[in-house]
This record gives structure tokens, C-alpha cells and sequence, in this order.
């Protein structure tokens, strides 16, 4: 049987043990790094897909008319706030044209 | 600070951001006056002759990598592939330095220390990070919506 005490009561074995183990850790890291790079993280794209593939009894698909309900409110919002800014710049230019008229004719 | 605060916390990277910190520490600490590898519980990593600049500089060096691109993470395109390298350099720094710190107590029978299970759950969390990253490159890498 192998003696482990002996291997790491000797300098070279301890250096060995050390050195391996390092290794070890880095190629064990390395390895979860790229079965992380394979499996990856779901796009949206993915999850749009798996959501229309998936089978009926998961549910899943009830997801699709929720996503485009809340897709069309953003893009309301969106539209809203897009007014508003069109309202503010266009109460800035009044309120410009109001100043430049009464700057020169108000008697002081 | 709101920048700082919200990137430590975003996407979930936080482990990222401490076992970074960590090895930053750990290198700025050996980076101080004094010769700390001439503390007892160093003597492992002193006879492999390994000095405090040693291992002081490339730790400096990878810790301040990772956070730099745990911080400006997203605005550059490899910072992801940035992130990953150093996972897998600080899961090996951790690991190595987690049986540096057992050997004492398996070779010589000193009393155990708080050293070994730290640095070996920081090398695990690293490991976990190597694979969050990795799966980040991949991600960087396809195109959006």
C-alpha cells in the first residue's frame, strides 16, 4: 500500500502534493467554466422558444398571451411619455416666444 | 457610490466581487512592511521558496483584473472571458493556499487552523464563479433581441 505519510514528510512530496493540487483546482475551475460556456445562461430568444415549445400540460404557454399583454402596456407607456415630452417641449417654446414678446415692450 | 453599490449586486455577481477582494487583500496585505512569510503558519509556502513579492505582485495583479472587470463589466465585450480566467486562477490560488495551510497540520501535527476551510470555500465559490462567468461569455457572445 502506498505510504501518503511518507510522501508528504519529504520536501519534493509536499512541493509535489502543493503543486497538484493547484493544478487540480485550476483544471477542476477550468472544467465548470466550460460546461458553463456550453450549457450558458437563456437568452430571450431561448425562453421565447421553449415557452411555444413546450407541452401543453406545463402551462408554460399560458406565459405567451401575459408577455404580449405586458410587451403592448410598456409600449403604451413608452408612447405616453413620449407625448408628454412632446407637450414640455412645446410649453418650452411658448413660454420662450412669451418672454422674448414682453422682455422689450413691458414699461419698466 | 450608487454606481459602485449597483454593480456590486447586479446579475447576482456579488461571491464574484468578494473572493476578489479577497485575493486583493491578500496580496496588498503581503505588499505591507514586514516579512509575513516568516510567520510559522507560512513556512510551507517559504521552503517551496516562495517570498512575499512572490506572491504578493501576480495576486495584486489578478484581483485587481477581476474587479476592474467585474466593474466595468458589459461596457467591454471580453470583460466576461476577463472574469472566467480569473475564476479559474483564483479557484487555483484558493485551493493551492488551503493545502499549504493543511499540510502543517497533517505533517507536523500542529493544531488546526481557521485558514484551510476558509481558503477551500472561497476556492469552491470561485469555482461556482468560473461557471456563472463562463456561461456570461457565452451569452456576450450571441446576439440580443
Amino acid at each position: 500500500m502506498f505510504d501518503w505519510q511518507q510522501l508528504l514528510d519529504s520536501e519534493t512530496g509536499q512541493k509535489l502534493t502543493l503543486l497538484g493540487t493547484a493544478l487540480g483546482f485550476v483544471g477542476g475551475a477550468a472544467w465548470i467554466a466550460f460546461k458553463g460556456m456550453v450549457k450558458g445562461r437563456p437568452t430571450s430568444t431561448a425562453v421565447a422558444a421553449a415557452i411555444a415549445n413546450a407541452p401543453p400540460v406545463c402551462g408554460a404557454r399560458d406565459l405567451g398571451p401575459v408577455f404580449e399583454r405586458v410587451r403592448a402596456d410598456v409600449a403604451e407607456v413608452r408612447d405616453d411619455v413620449q407625448e408628454v415630452r412632446k407637450d414640455i417641449e412645446h410649453i418650452r417654446d411658448l413660454m420662450i416666444r412669451i418672454e422674448d414678446r414682453t422682455r422689450g415692450g413691458m414699461p419698466r | 457610490m450608487r454606481r459602485i453599490s449597483h454593480a456590486l449586486v447586479e446579475h447576482g455577481r456579488a461571491t464574484e466581487w468578494l473572493t476578489s477582494g479577497v485575493l486583493l487583500t491578500f496580496g496588498l496585505t503581503l505588499a505591507l512592511p514586514g516579512d509575513t512569510m516568516a510567520a510559522p503558519t507560512f513556512h510551507v509556502l517559504a521552503g517551496l521558496g516562495m517570498d512575499d513579492a512572490s506572491l504578493s505582485a501576480p495576486l495584486t495583479l489578478v484581483g485587481t483584473s477581476r474587479l476592474a472587470a467585474l466593474y466595468i463589466n458589459g461596457s467591454w465585450k471580453r470583460s466576461p472571458m476577463l472574469r472566467m480566467v480569473g475564476a479559474i486562477i483564483g479557484a487555483g490560488v484558493f485551493g493551492f493556499l488551503a493545502v499549504a495551510f493543511v499540510l502543517p497540520m497533517v505533517v507536523e501535527g500542529v493544531p488546526p487552523s481557521t485558514g484551510p476551510g476558509t481558503y477551500l470555500v472561497l476556492a469552491l465559490f470561485d469555482a461556482l464563479a468560473a461557471h456563472r462567468s463562463g456561461a456570461d461569455v457565452r451569452l456576450a457572445a450571441t446576439p440580443r433581441l
